[in-house]
């Protein structure tokens, strides 16, 4: 197995680990569910697989001479998003944001970043990039109001 | 690059994020109501293990490799301020590390079970935590910008 | 507390000597003289800093008052982040202005 596979298949448990553990948190705290605080932890290690395989890339982009990918506003793109979900859990640590605002700013950084990862090609600058993930958190947070409210009329 | 310098250069990356990320969850672990002790102390120690790793072989690819083989690489091309400005402050910022890390683990050892009774010295803890991990993502950052460079 | 008080004065003196070796190019020549790279030179001197700091001020007795020690480590915290801010502005000062 090359060094390019492992780092692939690391990224992608990084990835599936991450974005399932934030849906499932989604899923459980809409459900009020005590099993909850299983996804969070199942989210960080998610993280730390994404983080340290995410650096592993670059490594290699580095040792291939593919250093200009590096610079890539996709690239970029993804570790400010990774930041903010970092940001967004310390502010919900320390309860200076509101569950409903974080929890939509963590399932849409989450997904971004699949999607980011994915999409090779994208033809949008870094702000561009931004802008949208910006209009996504809104889309993700009004979506996330219409649920809880179908849900409160039928409980 | 020699396979050594690679090892180095990738150990030195992977250590550095394994300290940065054991700092960071000293600091949410300190932020919570009741703080998971045995816990800290380990992450707070291993943390500053893998910093002075992370020293270590960083160093020795800097002392031995960069100065020949990449900064004069990153100085001729269009991106110089990646080395007169990130590689500059990262290279020396990246020295406080270890000695912030080590006040924690200490700390965190000394203080044990007592912490959560002591709310004024575990928010200060909190915020240093905070610094470190700012720090070194700083830094982590700063060394992409770096690598990005070589060209 | 000693480690506290080592760590504070190992942050300032890597700033400064960081500063220093930049402006006093003798300064430079000498870590890299005796050390074989002014980094390393740095590195060792900090740390023989912090050792020597911490095994004196630790023999030393005092009462460890907790208002005291709350108030070092949030010295500690500010002069990591000046320190920062001093070496990013340097390096920026040097790169783009002189």
């Amino acid at each position: 197995m090359s060094w390019e596979i492992f780092v692939t298949i690391s990224h992608i448990i990084g990835t599936v680990l991450g974005v399932g553990g934030a849906t499932f948190a989604e899923i459980f705290y809409l459900k009020t569910d005590k099993n909850g605080s299983v996804a969070y932890t199942v989210m960080r290690i998610g993280m730390i697989i994404l983080v340290l395989s995410g650096f592993g890339y670059l490594l290699l982009l580095r040792f291939s001479g593919q250093e200009q990918y590096i610079y890539s506003p996709r690239l970029w793109a993804k570790l400010t998003i990774t930041l903010v979900i970092l940001v967004n859990a310390l502010l919900l640590q320390i309860h200076k944001l509101p569950i409903k605002v974080g929890s939509a700013i963590s399932l849409t950084s989450w997904y971004a970043a699949l999607v980011l990862g994915a999409w090779r090609g994208l033809p949008v600058g870094y702000f561009g990039i931004m802008a949208w993930y910006m209009v996504a958190i809104l889309a993700v947070a009004l979506l996330q109001h219409f649920i809880r409210k179908k849900m409160i009329v039928k409980a | 690059m020699t396979p050594l310098l690679k090892f180095l250069l990738a150990a030195h990356v992977v250590l550095g994020l394994l300290g940065v990320a054991a700092f960071y969850a000293v600091w949410m672990g300190l932020l919570r109501e009741t703080s998971p002790v045995k816990f800290l102390k380990a992450s707070a120690i291993w943390g500053v293990v893998f910093l002075v790793l992370s020293w270590a072989t960083g160093g020795y690819y800097y002392a031995t490799y960069y100065g020949a083989a990449v900064r004069s690489v990153i100085r001729a091309g269009q991106y110089s301020w990646a080395h007169n400005v990130f590689m500059e402050a990262k290279e020396h910022i990246f020295l406080f590390l270890p000695f912030l890390g080590i006040v924690l683990a200490v700390t965190l050892v000394a203080l044990g079970e007592r912490i959560d009774q002591k709310p004024v010295l575990k928010k200060e803890l909190a915020i240093l935590a905070g610094v470190l991990s700012v720090l070194g993502i700083f830094i982590t950052l700063a060394g992409a910008v770096i690598s990005g460079a070589v060209r | 507390m000693a480690a506290t008080i080592a760590a504070i004065c190992a942050i300032f003196f890597v700033t400064l000597i960081t500063v220093l070796a930049d402006l006093v190019p003798p300064l430079k020549d000498w870590l890299k003289a005796v050390f074989t790279h002014h980094w390393i030179g740095k590195g060792i001197l900090s740390v023989a800093l912090f050792a020597l700091l911490f095994l004196v001020l630790e023999k030393t007795p005092r009462q460890a008052e907790e208002g005291r020690l709350a108030a070092m480590l949030r010295l500690l915290s500010w002069f990591a982040v000046l320190g920062t801010l001093v070496l990013f502005g340097f390096f920026l000062y040097e790169a783009f202005v002189k």
